[in-house]
């Protein structure tokens, strides 16, 4: 380890307690929390704007959630966090039928679960397998459980091939996987799809509107929480200023974004796990930091949204959820703002196989396949759009993909331990380091406060900058 | 006579120019067509003119051309025992786009036994022929534009 006397001087007086490396939910609650317990704390954001996975735009005068949006039962530290920052929340539109294009057919129906016919009883079949065998694996120690090692080895898809799971419930199990990982069945491990829907609480938890994880919505949007952060954090938050290096010495750690150099205790890495390996550490990572980041890519999930003068659907007691075996959006929610005779949105998932394709369009081609399978569920007054936007998370450089990551086959067993467990005074966030709703905005905001107290540990308590409360360097 | 069809719909910015030289150039429909190993016909094509198509993992089989009027639509069958499988293409312009339409059909006595059987495997496939069909025309026509 090569140290210079420069870099042991700037630790020994730092600049700032904390540096937190990117801001996103996850980085920006370490940042707050820090910030709470009277630290100073630098945040380094590579990107132009604050949020990460979560972003907003307003598109034909309506706001719609680029990102992360969805909240539900059990997700409480998202909650409560937006209720700190005062970003209120409002149930997604669930009333009426919900409508489904299967196999080149038309259906509507009531609940959460489709018309399927006999089908149905195999799907239940699997889905309750797979809660079953989820419930095997211990929450944040996928490797401990047991035949971690034979259950990694599997992808999901060759699980629901080897349960002889039917088309009907391959298929569906498709698009439960590329709305939640943004990926095929084939490409994620299994060990990580149980351990997964165990953190959620259920495959009904993670999948459902009323009572699931797709409960409600913010009606600020919950890009607003992470502008609320960020602009209590004040000048602590410097964007465009992408980190390079960190250095660690014996009592602290030497952070640089360019031309910006920072002393501080312990550093809070708060980017997805594919990203982490950006950033040039001194001394190295351990081989198994390193080699996980290469073997922890994000899945590929784009949004997109519809505006309309009305929520046209509601007229014919429709939910405006629909689910679709055609893509490229397979499955749909009304995203509408809360309120009567306002505009209709409708929102759109396009993932997995369908992104891959759909994301190297034209932006035009794009908007019209989105609109044309709008009006395949909807009718065709779903083509009548006053606006449109979509968000392709793939193509986000500081981002890389998303909603979360998706591990291949055995690659959890060996690799998930690094994920949370910090190497010296460097402590890991983002939500795939979380130990609950991973992959989701709670277990960023869980990952965030749980870093931002292994950070503290780092910060002696005689230090006289201990009992500060400004946020700035 | 009982006729079993399905059929799947999608709008497009590609040109009917650019889907029709899709439809009518036997090298494109094994681009476009993942069940497809290969295809083989005389172009131009022509209504009454024969080709063969293999499958992977089937024997070849022959096709007729039924119908093909250039920018609207192309058709061509396939004859069955106690049966005829037929693939009639659509293409529209709309105030939204191209309209284009790719259908399988089975009508003859056996029709009601073949269309859960072979008809559904293919109808499943429709979808993502149509995005391939009309991505690959787009990337087409970008060529052309490029080259031009």
């Amino acid at each position: 380890m090569t140290v210079t006397p420069e870099a042991v001087d700037r630790a020994t007086a730092p600049d700032v307690d904390v540096v937190v490396v990117g801001a996103g939910l996850s980085g920006l609650t370490a940042a707050r929390r820090l910030h709470q317990l009277g630290l100073r704390v630098a945040v380094f954001e590579a990107s132009s704007r604050v949020g990460g996975r979560v972003s907003s735009a307003t598109v034909a005068g309506v706001h719609v959630d680029l990102g992360g949006t969805f909240v539900g039962p059990g997700q409480d530290r998202i909650i409560a966090l937006a209720d700190e920052v005062g970003v209120r929340r409002f149930p997604t539109h669930s009333a009426g039928q919900n409508v489904i294009r299967w196999r080149g057919q038309h259906r509507r129906y009531r609940g959460t679960v489709p018309p399927m016919g006999a089908n149905l009883l195999d799907v239940g079949r699997i889905q309750l397998a797979l809660d079953r065998l989820a419930r095997t694996v211990p929450r944040g120690n996928p490797a401990a459980a047991p035949r971690a090692a034979e259950l990694d080895a599997d992808s999901l898809g060759s699980w629901l091939r080897r349960s002889h799971a039917s088309t009907t419930a391959r298929d569906l199990i498709a698009i439960a996987s590329r709305t939640t990982w943004g990926c095929e069945p084939d490409e994620v491990s299994l060990l990580h799809a149980l351990h997964y829907i165990h953190q959620a609480g259920g495959l009904s938890s993670m999948l459902d509107t009323e009572g699931g994880a797709q409960e409600e919505h913010f009606i600020e949007g919950s890009h607003e929480i992470a502008l609320r952060i960020a602009a209590d954090l004040g000048d602590a938050v410097r964007r465009n200023a992408p980190v390079q290096r960190i250095e660690t010495t014996d009592d602290g750690v030497l952070v640089s974004a360019g031309d910006e150099r920072v002393a501080a205790r312990a550093v809070v890495v708060a980017v997805p796990p594919a990203l982490r390996s950006r950033i040039a550490f001194s001394p190295a990572l351990p081989p198994v930091n390193a080699q996980m980041s290469q073997r922890w890519p994000a899945g590929v999930l784009s949004k997109a949204y519809a505006v309309y003068e009305t929520p046209f659907w509601r007229e014919r007691d429709l939910s405006g959820q629909g689910l679709s075996d055609t893509g490229p959006a397979f499955i749909t929610f009304d995203a509408s703002p809360p309120g009567k005779g306002g505009s209709g949105v409708l929102l759109g998932f396009v993932g997995g196989v369908y992104a891959r394709e759909w994301d190297g369009l034209p932006a035009e081609e794009r908007r019209v396949r989105v609109l044309s399978s709008f009006a395949d569920l909807f009718g065709p007054r779903a083509l009548d759009a006053t606006g449109y936007i979509d968000q392709r998370w793939g193509a986000e450089s500081w981002v890389a993909g998303g909603p979360t990551a998706a591990p291949g086959p055995g690659v959890v067993v060996p690799y998930a331990g690094a994920l949370a467990a910090p190497v010296g005074r460097v402590v890991w966030a983002g939500t795939e380091s979380a130990d609950r709703w991973t992959g989701f905005m709670d277990g960023a905001v869980r990952a965030g406060e749980r870093a931002a107290l292994r950070a503290r540990d780092f910060v002696p308590s005689s230090s006289p900058d201990h009992a500060r409360t400004g946020a700035s360097a | 006579m009982t006729t079993w069809r399905r059929q799947y719909t999608h709008l497009t910015t590609a040109s009917p120019k650019a889907v029709w030289k899709r439809w009518t150039t036997p090298e494109d429909w094994a681009v476009d067509d993942p069940d497809l190993r290969v295809a083989e016909f005389a172009v131009p094509a022509r209504v009454g003119a024969t080709g063969r198509v293999i499958n992977h993992g089937t024997p070849a089989q022959t096709f007729t051309f039924t119908e093909l009027q250039p920018g609207v639509a192309m058709n061509f069958r396939i004859r069955l025992p106690g049966a005829v499988l037929s693939f009639p293409h659509h293409m529209r312009e709309t105030p939204n786009g191209l309209s284009v339409t790719h259908g399988v059909e089975i009508s003859g006595p056996l029709a009601v036994v073949l269309g859960p059987l072979v008809g559904r495997k293919i109808a499943a496939g429709l979808p993502a022929v149509v995005r391939l069909v009309t991505t690959n025309a787009l990337r087409d026509a970008r060529s052309d534009s490029l080259g031009s």
